[in-house]
């Protein structure tokens, strides 16, 4: 039974003039509601307009969006505009593919939900980088987003990988659509709504780092003290926090909105355990990226530290939690036992042919791998299925780790004694400071202890 | 279930959200089953309720219920996680005294038993007839308190003999109107978006781009619903 504006078995068509048939209702939003529906091609998702809101703007938006043919596993892109043959019902909706099952919501981890048990640290920075690269993406090709918050981005809690839904707000930037955003993600001057401020690619930018923020910090960004004298959390309180009075939390010039102990233990918690190439972005973006736009962190920004913090990523010896650590900076305490992370020798890629070269340095613990996009200067985005080498341990000797090459390709070794030896595919190098590793096309890394 | 999961942090801080329900018992909602449908339409919108409050971590949904006939009193008196909400029918009772239906709601809302902190209460009032006691006294009531006043509020009003100009006056805000459900699927239709959308509007309001401010919600429309009554 479908129980919502349309019914299960009721006929819809296309604009290319296929019949698909609606079974279920998968949910409602704010602005219509998703159905399953039977087409030629297999099962699809829909989403049905309330009729208020199916208007030509939405649809001319709606059209632009189609039009741009988007092909991108990362999105739940519209396909083409669905109608009712009989016109009984009004309005419009859309065809998209329908989530997959391994998928979660945010909501789900943010409430620690168990259906997210899989997730660890890995997975967690991996979903912020995935997420950074959609958007990167999305703003590369001149499209806003316009609406970025919790409820439109799905995660797959045992790799990290996202998929970005609800793109029918999503506009060619410049262009009006209906929805200016949810208030806890909006930037202060759309909060506001100062004069001339347009939702668009910027303020997408500070949508984006709330979203990072609740991410990794499980807490809103502007939510501290400063929130716990507001007894009613009600629409104008969120303008004066958000909009005209907004104060990061972690404002280092100004101290008034810290959390506060006992009221905010995840965010206490959680903001100790990150790495200052980290906290260092957050500061900036919601200091000076709060009353100035252009000095918004920009996803290139959080996608190469998220990267670097990815590949520093180091298991704690003494009780096996995963710690992000400061990639080149000290060993940090474990966040679950407090015993001083042993920081294992590191595997320093540097790659480019020309003067600029870039270095990436890859934590060495027992699960560590590299990558494709390890190999290159600038990657378009990083793939956690293209893994190049991987640590294993020493079929007889325990506890003897080595990097096993996983491409099929040679790699070429050189030690500081001058002897060189070429490591086959499938074949395991042991991974003693001071050697260095040819991996072709100028790519080439070191082991330090 | 919350487990703890292995990364730094807890879950999200989270506020309570409370959501009364206030629902018209009297005897007229027994002809035609009109109660029934009323019961029916809240069971029905639970689990897209629990879905609703899901889908926002930082607040912690609880629900209760008021009927009103002659008198009123607590269906559901304990604030009730959304999550463990289960509905027992509701009776007829004879009059309709809604006065004394808000007169309760009142003194829910002063604090205590209202924690220090909280997101908006949601008064979902559901009535379909002209109030047979003082309900002036009972709103201005529900008004003279601090969590009553900020309540974000939605009514329903069941076929044509509702008081839908008290009803407006309820929601005490001019653009707002009270959803009309003159049959079964325009009765769950409202219960559903007041279950729903309300629920979302209250803890995480959204904005639309040419209204800055104060955003009346959408309400669906059914789709055996003409422009003409």
């Amino acid at each position: 039974m479908a129980n919502g504006m349309l019914l299960a078995g009721q006929t819809l068509i296309t604009e290319s003039g296929d019949r698909v048939t609606v079974a279920e209702l998968f949910g409602s939003g704010g602005q219509g509601e998703v159905y399953r529906v039977r087409t030629p091609y297999g099962d699809r998702a829909v989403k049905w307009y309330y009729p208020q809101l199916a208007d030509a703007r939405q649809r001319q938006i709606l059209e632009g969006l189609i039009h741009h043919n988007w092909n991108d596993d990362r999105f739940l892109w519209p396909q083409t505009v669905v109608m009712d043959p009989d016109a009984t019902y009004p309005g419009f909706g859309y065809l998209m593919d329908v989530r997959p099952q391994r998928y979660h919501d945010l909501p789900a981890l943010f409430r620690r939900d168990a259906s997210v048990a899989a997730t660890t640290l890995r997975t967690l920075v991996a979903a912020a980088l995935h997420t950074v690269e959609a958007y990167f993406t999305l703003h590369s090709k001149g499209i806003a987003y316009r609406d970025i918050n919790w409820g439109n981005i799905f995660f797959d809690p045992a790799t990290g990988d996202v998929l970005v839904c609800d793109n029918d707000n999503a506009v060619v930037e410049g262009e009006a659509a209906a929805v200016a955003g949810t208030m806890d993600f909006m930037a202060p001057e759309l909060v506001r709504g100062d004069k001339g401020a347009r939702p668009g690619i910027q303020t997408d930018l500070h949508s984006l780092a709330v979203l990072l923020f609740l991410l990794l910090m499980n807490h809103h960004p502007l939510d501290g003290a400063q929130a716990l004298q507001i007894r009613c959390m009600d629409e104008a309180a969120k303008r004066r926090m958000y909009g005209t009075h907004p104060l990061f939390i972690y404002d280092p010039a100004d101290p008034a909105n810290r959390p506060v102990p006992g009221e905010h233990p995840t965010v206490i918690a959680t903001w100790g355990a990150l790495p200052k190439i980290l906290r260092d972005l957050f500061v900036k973006t919601f200091t000076q990226g709060l009353g100035t736009p252009s000095a918004r962190v920009r996803e290139s920004q959080w996608r190469d530290a998220l990267s670097r913090v990815l590949d520093a990523i180091t298991v704690c010896v003494s009780c096996g939690r995963q710690n992000m650590t400061q990639p080149e900076g000290p060993a940090p305490d474990c966040w679950k036992c407090g015993t001083t992370v042993q920081l294992p020798p590191k595997l320093e890629v540097v790659t480019g042919r020309g003067a600029l070269r870039t270095r990436r340095g890859i934590r060495l613990d027992p699960k560590a791998r590299v990558y494709a996009h390890h190999l290159v200067d600038d990657p378009e985005r990083h793939d956690f299925t293209a893994v190049v080498g991987e640590m294993t341990e020493h079929p007889q000797q325990r506890g003897r780790f080595g990097l096993t090459n996983r491409t099929t390709r040679d790699w070429t070794v050189r030690r500081d004694d001058g002897t060189v030896q070429e490591v086959g595919p499938g074949r395991t190098v042991a991974l003693r400071p001071g050697l260095l590793l040819e991996f072709g096309g100028g790519t080439e890394a070191e082991v330090h202890a | 279930m919350t487990i703890i999961l292995d990364v730094p942090g807890g879950s999200m801080a989270s506020r309570p959200a409370h959501f009364i329900w206030m629902l018209d018992c009297s005897g007229s909602m027994g002809v035609n089953g009109k109660i029934g449908e009323l019961n029916f339409a809240i069971r029905e919108a639970i689990p897209e309720m629990q879905q609703a409050a899901q889908s926002n971590p930082a607040a912690s949904l609880l629900v209760r219920a008021i009927s009103f006939a002659s008198g009123a009193s607590w269906h559901i008196q304990e604030p009730t996680p959304v999550d463990r909400f289960t509905w027992d029918d509701v009776h007829t009772y004879g009059a309709t005294d809604m006065g004394a239906a808000f007169r309760m709601a009142a003194a829910a809302l002063q604090t205590p038993p209202m924690p220090q902190r909280a997101l908006p209460p949601v008064l979902a009032l559901v009535s379909d007839g002209q109030p047979t006691d003082d309900w002036r006294s009972g709103l201005r009531a529900i008004d003279d308190t601090p969590w009553g006043k900020r309540a974000v509020r939605v009514a329903v009003a069941i076929g044509d003999d509702a008081d839908k100009s008290m009803l407006k006056e309820f929601l005490g805000n001019p653009e707002l109107e009270p959803l009309l459900a003159k049959n079964p699927r325009q009765l769950a239709a409202a219960i559903r978006w007041m279950s729903t959308a309300v629920v979302k509007e209250a803890s995480a309001p959204k904005i639309e781009d040419a209204t800055p401010a104060n955003v009346s919600p959408v309400v669906p429309l059914t789709k055996d619903e003409t422009d003409i009554w």
